[in-house]
C-alpha cells in the first residue's frame, strides 16, 4: 500500500467547539462544550487548531447553530505548509445558510491531495439577533491513518 | 393722519402685487424647463427601450457562450475524491528519513506542482463573459473595502472556474501581514489554493468559482 493511497485506513477526531480561542470580535462565551457569541452588535472570529497525526485530511465537519436570519456562521479550514521561502496555504470556505433551531454541519472536502505543514479552522460566528445566539458545537476530522516509516 | 395711512397701504397693496407677479412669472419659467427636462428624459426613456430590445440577443449570445465554455471545462470539475499517489512519491526521498519529514518533502514538492498546474490551467481557461466581470468586480469591491490592503499591488482576473491574484508587497512595511489580510478574505465560499514567495515578496491566490473545486494536479512520474 503506498503511503498515502485512497485505500488508507481512516482516523477519526473530535473536537469541543470550546476549544476555538477568540482572535477578534466580540463576545465569546462558553455553553458546556460549545463556543458562542453573546454579543448583538458584532461577530466574533474564532481560531479552532487540529491536530494532524495521519497523512492527510479526507473530510471535516463544523457543526453550528445558526440562529441568526440574516448573517450566516462561516468556516475556513486551512492547511498551511513551507518549504524554502515559499508558504503555500489551501483553504476552503463554507458558510452555513440561513437561520436554523437545529444543528448545521459545516462539510469540508479534503484537498483531494496531501497537504502536510499544519490545519486549522477559522470561524465567524454571527451576532445574537433577536435574543438568540449562534454557537460553533463542535468539529470532527476524518484522516488517513499514520503509517509507520 | 389718515390719509398718511391710506397711502401706506395702497403702496404695501402695490408690492404685493408686484412680489406676487414675480413670483408667477418664476413659476412660469421652471414650469417650462421642467417641460424641457421632462421631453429630453422621454427622449433617453425611447432610446434606453430601442437599446434593450436588442440585449436579450446580445444577452443570449453571451449565455451560448459561457455554456459553451463552461461545456469545455466539464472534464476538469473535481470530485472530492482522493487521489492515489502515495508509492511513487515515496521513491522520490532516501527511505532512511523519517517518515514525517519524508512526508513534508513530498507534500511541499507535490504544493509546488500543483501551483504551476493551477497557473496552466487558468492561462488555457476560457472567460465565461457573465461570470467573470461580476467575479472581478466582487473581489475588486472586497480588496478596497479592506484599508490594510492599501499598500499591496494588486492584479486580479477571473475566466470561467477560477480567479487568479496576483500580489506583491515589495517595499511594504507590514507586507507580510497585509498578504495575509489579503488571503483571509473570501469574496463567496469555496476553495482558495495560494502560494507567497518570501524572497521575492510575491506571490498568487486561485479562487475557486462558488460550486466549482480548483483543477487537480496531475504530478509528474517519479513525484
Amino acid at each position: 500500500m503506498g503511503l498515502m493511497s485512497a485505500d488508507a485506513a481512516e482516523n477519526y477526531k473530535a473536537y469541543p467547539g470550546g476549544a476555538c480561542v477568540r482572535t477578534s470580535g466580540s463576545a465569546y462565551e462558553r455553553y458546556f462544550g460549545t463556543v458562542f457569541n453573546n454579543s448583538a452588535t458584532s461577530e466574533l472570529n474564532v481560531f479552532c487548531p487540529l491536530v494532524r497525526d495521519g497523512g492527510y485530511i479526507l473530510t471535516a465537519r463544523v457543526n453550528v447553530f445558526d440562529r441568526n436570519t440574516t448573517i450566516d456562521v462561516s468556516c475556513t479550514l486551512w492547511h498551511e505548509q513551507e518549504r524554502g521561502n515559499n508558504v503555500f496555504l489551501v483553504s476552503s470556505t463554507v458558510t452555513s445558510s440561513g437561520f436554523a433551531d437545529t444543528y448545521k454541519s459545516l462539510k469540508f472536502s479534503g484537498p483531494g491531495f496531501p497537504v502536510g505543514g499544519y490545519y486549522y479552522v477559522t470561524c465567524s460566528i454571527p451576532r445574537a439577533d433577536n435574543g438568540q445566539v449562534s454557537h460553533i458545537a463542535s468539529l470532527t476530522v476524518i484522516e488517513t491513518d499514520p503509517e509507520v516509516g | 393722519m389718515t390719509s398718511w395711512l391710506q397711502k401706506s397701504v395702497l403702496v404695501l397693496t402695490g408690492v404685493v402685487v408686484i412680489a406676487a407677479g414675480l413670483v408667477t412669472v418664476g413659476m412660469y419659467r421652471d414650469a417650462r424647463r421642467a417641460r424641457a427636462e421632462l421631453e429630453t428624459l422621454r427622449a433617453d426613456v425611447v432610446q434606453l427601450a430601442r437599446s434593450v430590445s436588442t440585449t436579450p440577443r446580445a444577452r443570449g449570445q453571451e449565455d451560448r457562450a459561457g455554456r459553451a465554455a463552461l461545456a469545455a471545462l466539464q472534464p476538469q470539475r473535481v470530485s472530492a475524491a482522493v487521489r492515489p499517489m502515495g508509492q511513487a512519491m515515496q521513491d522520490t526521498v532516501p527511505v532512511n528519513q523519517p517518515t514525517s519529514e519524508r512526508m513534508e518533502q513530498q507534500t511541499a514538492a507535490a504544493m509546488e506542482v500543483r501551483v504551476q498546474a493551477l497557473a496552466g490551467a487558468y492561462t488555457q481557461e476560457a472567460r465565461d463573459l457573465k461570470w467573470s466581470p461580476v467575479a472581478l468586480e466582487t473581489l475588486q469591491q472586497a480588496y478596497a473595502a479592506n484599508p490594510k490592503l492599501a499598500a499591496l499591488s494588486i492584479a486580479s482576473d477571473c475566466r470561467t472556474t477560477m480567479c487568479r491574484v496576483d500580489f506583491s508587497f515589495q517595499g511594504v512595511p507590514d507586507g507580510f501581514d497585509a498578504v495575509r489580510s489579503l488571503l483571509q478574505m473570501h469574496a463567496w465560499p469555496g476553495a482558495q489554493f495560494a502560494q507567497i514567495d518570501r524572497s521575492t515578496k510575491q506571490g498568487s491566490a486561485f479562487i475557486a468559482r462558488e460550486g466549482f473545486e480548483l483543477p487537480r494536479a496531475d504530478l509528474p512520474e517519479g513525484m
